[in-house]
């Protein structure tokens, strides 16, 4: 029993790292901000932990689903509903790079500006990194039983819808549970948009599309240049 | 011999391919900066582009040290005067995420939104040059030196650059001013060392640790992968 539990430590220990890395970077962010508030006496920026929040959610359950899913029965029951889930609290992780925007309120500059420019930079890294590993997770998944060419069309329609969605929540101000709540108005309301596109939302999502895949694959390629020094490694040994 | 090109184009094809990534975005980045020229006739935002090539210097030197350091009687003359110069770099590449500061002092001539979204493109490629060339400086090390030795210097070039960008962002060094009076610098330096500010400790404490933090995290992303291979 013992011995089986640490087998699966070490079998998971770069997930379980990552893991420990995320929590202590958002312990840490947190702490920015109530040093921050205990300094100024103000509580602007609190938002960005109720932003921070929302962006574990998305990673959560693609972390439940990644183990879950290691068993084939339980796959086609949890997949659409962990997948649609997922799919609508997304957004929420790069949504965070938007709130860089509140650095430009006077009214808010009542700290050194390089201190909510670090205190910004760890929330909205976290963030993005948070968003990073829970697609990898689920890119894993789709990959695990479709093969590559499905998961990689995953991660592309991925990052176009949720760039729709931050775009959605920073101008249009929805929230992911809006479409629980009135599904139908939602809808609605979005068709009526896309039929008639406005500039701003075209050059905003196509801008941040590419930016999410642009990052999403460096890090992918990123990754497996610690591959490639291990195959490397196996090749130059006599 | 294009067998060989042919196998070596291969086996560093990740390589590679974050070239091509790189210098990819860097082009956006700069056709980003041009459209914003064009939109609103006012050259704001500039110099960024030069942050940028500067954040290319220490990628490009880390690229070739690399290469060379494959070579053992290349290693030892080579790699010092190399190093010496990356570190003189290296804090240019993190340099770029504090530009953010200048939304700080919004203009009202385009809007607010592309002004971030175009900081964000500037400062994760110039983040992930850096990442990328301290990589492959890290590798060097590991295998000269072992593995040890190559943590530590991860670790002791995060805390430097940090205080780099300290020197470059609050007291306007740049990086050749070293070169150019490395006395005066290196006084002044001394200086700020005996008796630091608390925005110095400050800075150079939470810088240091946000790049570890993300040098880990991509770097264990990276493990993630090759535990997905073994399984």
């Amino acid at each position: 029993m013992y011995q089986r539990l640490q087998t699966r430590f070490a079998k998971n220990k770069y997930r379980l790292f990552i893991f420990a890395m995320l929590s202590g970077a958002s312990v840490l962010s947190i702490a920015l901000w109530r040093w921050r508030a205990s300094v100024t006496g103000s509580i602007n920026y609190a938002f960005l932990i109720w932003n921070l929040f929302l962006a574990w959610i998305p990673f959560i359950i693609s972390y439940f689903t990644y183990t879950l899913t290691l068993k084939r029965s339980w796959l086609y029951i949890l997949l659409p509903i962990a997948a649609f889930l997922w799919l609508i609290f997304f957004p929420n992780a790069p949504y965070i790079l938007t709130d860089f925007q509140h650095l430009s309120r006077p009214a808010w500059q009542d700290i050194d500006t390089w201190y909510d420019v670090l205190m910004l930079m760890w929330f909205a890294f976290t963030g993005l990194l948070l968003g990073i590993v829970s697609l990898f997770m689920m890119q894993e998944i789709i990959r695990r039983e479709f093969g590559r060419w499905i998961g990689w069309a995953f991660v592309l329609l991925v990052t176009i819808s949720s760039s729709l969605g931050i775009y959605m929540g920073r101008f249009l101000r929805w929230n992911s549970w809006d479409i629980l709540s009135h599904p139908a108005n939602i809808a609605l309301f979005a068709l009526q948009r896309a039929q008639a596109p406005s500039a701003q939302s075209l050059v905003f999502t196509g801008i941040f599309a590419a930016f999410f895949l642009f990052l999403y694959i460096t890090l992918y390629a990123f990754g497996h240049l610690l591959l490639e020094r291990q195959a490397n490694d196996i090749q130059q040994q006599p | 011999m294009l067998n060989r090109l042919q196998a070596s184009l291969i086996r560093h094809r990740y390589k590679l391919a974050i070239f091509f990534l790189l210098a990819g975005a860097s082009v956006i980045c700069v056709i980003l900066v041009a459209a914003r020229i064009a939109y609103s006739d006012s050259g704001r935002y500039v110099g960024l582009v030069w942050n940028l090539f500067l954040a290319w210097i220490p990628f490009v030197l880390a690229y070739t040290a690399y290469i060379l350091s494959w070579r053992r009687a290349l290693l030892i003359l080579v790699i010092p005067i190399t190093t010496i110069l990356w570190l003189l770099f290296f804090p240019n590449a993190p340099y770029i995420l504090t530009d953010l500061q200048h939304l700080a002092q919004e203009s009202s001539n385009t809007p607010l939104w592309y002004d971030v979204i175009m900081l964000v493109w500037f400062s994760w490629t110039g983040l992930l040059l850096g990442l990328v060339s301290l990589y492959l400086m890290h590798e060097i090390v590991h295998r000269a030196l072992g593995r040890i030795a190559g943590w530590v210097f991860v670790f002791a070039v995060s805390g430097l650059s940090s205080f780099g960008v300290y020197l470059g962002r609050f007291v306007r060094f740049n990086s050749w001013d070293i070169l150019q009076g490395p006395q005066e610098i290196a006084v002044s330096i001394l200086g700020m060392v005996i008796d630091p500010s608390r925005r110095l400790v400050a800075f150079t404490f939470l810088f240091t640790l946000f790049y570890l933090f993300v040098y880990l995290t991509l770097y264990s992303f990276g493990h993630l992968l090759q535990e997905k291979g073994n399984s």
